[in-house]
């Protein structure tokens, strides 16, 4: 089981996690790119994103609002408070 | 010359009166199993709905046209208790006429997130449900002669998708159920259908609509030479299926997609 807290309080684990899921190349993430510019970055890895939010955050999300991320960074962020908003409601 | 002396052909008369026929409809507490259940009411069905949700089951049986029809939550994922359910399908001397299985487990899971909860999930809901409840269904006294059972499958069965592995690989099955108890179940009368269809507009579809990206939702549209399908599209083909006008029709999976799997 992975520990959800961890992983949100750290971007670094959060994108290890999701390279290693997606099996994205390693660091594909971490470099300072833009989703766009990222290959891997394709619809399947998306679906698969939003899957694994799903089943391992426990946070629904659908596509567009994904759309609106345009660093990794931006996804960490859009998870991380995703999962907060969920606690405080 | 030479006179061709013409035979007065028999008109076919049209048999699909289902008056006070009865149906059991699984998955009623949405969708299609909703939308079915209220037109089969119309046409004066007798109805037994099984769905999840209690309060949307409810819900259609409210909808419901007249009356002796009845309802019982279930989730079919909870299969060691399955028979709760159909004890309670079989109780009285009714003898059922038809059974359309609406209920239905569709996910989208990558390869590498599906976990061994899912594939339980996924094969209780969609094949193992609708195998126990024919096997009670078939029992003598529980179903009239020249009764009709239907499966909603999918063209998932047979055309790939990425991330629809599980679930379509469970449709499959689903059509390999339906062809082997139309041979088995011949011998008692009872014809057994399925129908693939595609993507109609519908709560699952919804949930996919948000799921997917964009650009293969296009695809997806695409691909429906005829449109993304609605309710009233394949509503009556199970209507036909459950009547005796399809009385020699047993074993056929009827492909309904607006053209998608032929694209």
């Amino acid at each position: 089981m992975i520990n959800v807290k961890e992983i949100l309080d750290n971007k670094k684990f959060f994108f290890e996690l999701v390279e290693k899921e997606l099996e994205l190349s390693e660091g594909a993430l971490s470099s300072n790119t833009t989703l766009k510019n990222l290959e891997e970055w394709d619809s399947l890895a998306i679906m698969t994103f939003v899957t694994l939010l799903d089943s391992k955050f426990k946070i629904n999300i659908n596509t567009d609002q994904l759309s609106k991320c345009k660093k990794p960074t931006d996804l960490y962020l859009f998870v991380k408070n995703k999962v907060k908003n969920k606690k405080n409601n | 010359m030479l006179k061709i002396k013409l035979k007065t052909k028999k008109i076919i008369k049209l048999n699909n009166n289902l008056n006070l026929k009865h149906i059991i409809v699984t998955g009623a507490s949405s969708g299609l199993g909703r939308e079915l259940s209220i037109n089969l009411s119309k046409i004066n069905c007798k109805l037994f709905l099984t769905g999840k949700n209690k309060i949307e089951l409810l819900k259609t049986y409210k909808m419901l046209k007249g009356d002796n029809h009845k309802y019982f939550a279930f989730d079919l994922n909870n299969l060691n208790k399955l028979e709760t359910l159909t004890s309670k399908m079989f109780e009285n001397d009714i003898q059922f006429d038809g059974f359309v299985h609406c209920a239905g487990m569709h996910n989208i899971f990558p390869l590498n997130l599906i976990e061994k909860k899912n594939l339980i999930e996924t094969y209780n809901i969609n094949v193992f449900a609708p195998l126990l409840i024919t096997k009670e269904f078939a029992k003598k006294n529980n179903h009239n002669i020249n009764s009709s059972i239907i499966y909603i499958s999918s063209v998932s069965a047979f055309i790939g998708s990425s991330s629809l592995s599980l679930y379509s690989s469970s449709k499959a099955a689903q059509i390999g159920l339906m062809k082997s108890l139309a041979v088995e179940l011949s011998k008692k009368k009872i014809r057994v259908n399925s129908i693939s269809s595609s993507f109609f507009e519908s709560k699952i579809f919804n949930k996919i609509k948000s799921k997917i990206p964009k650009e293969n939702l296009l695809q997806l549209n695409k691909k429906h030479l005829l449109g993304i399908g609605k309710y009233q599209d394949i509503i009556p083909t199970i209507i036909h299926l459950i009547s005796d006008d399809s009385q020699w029709t047993t074993g056929s999976n009827l492909v309904i997609d607006g053209g998608y799997s032929s694209n």
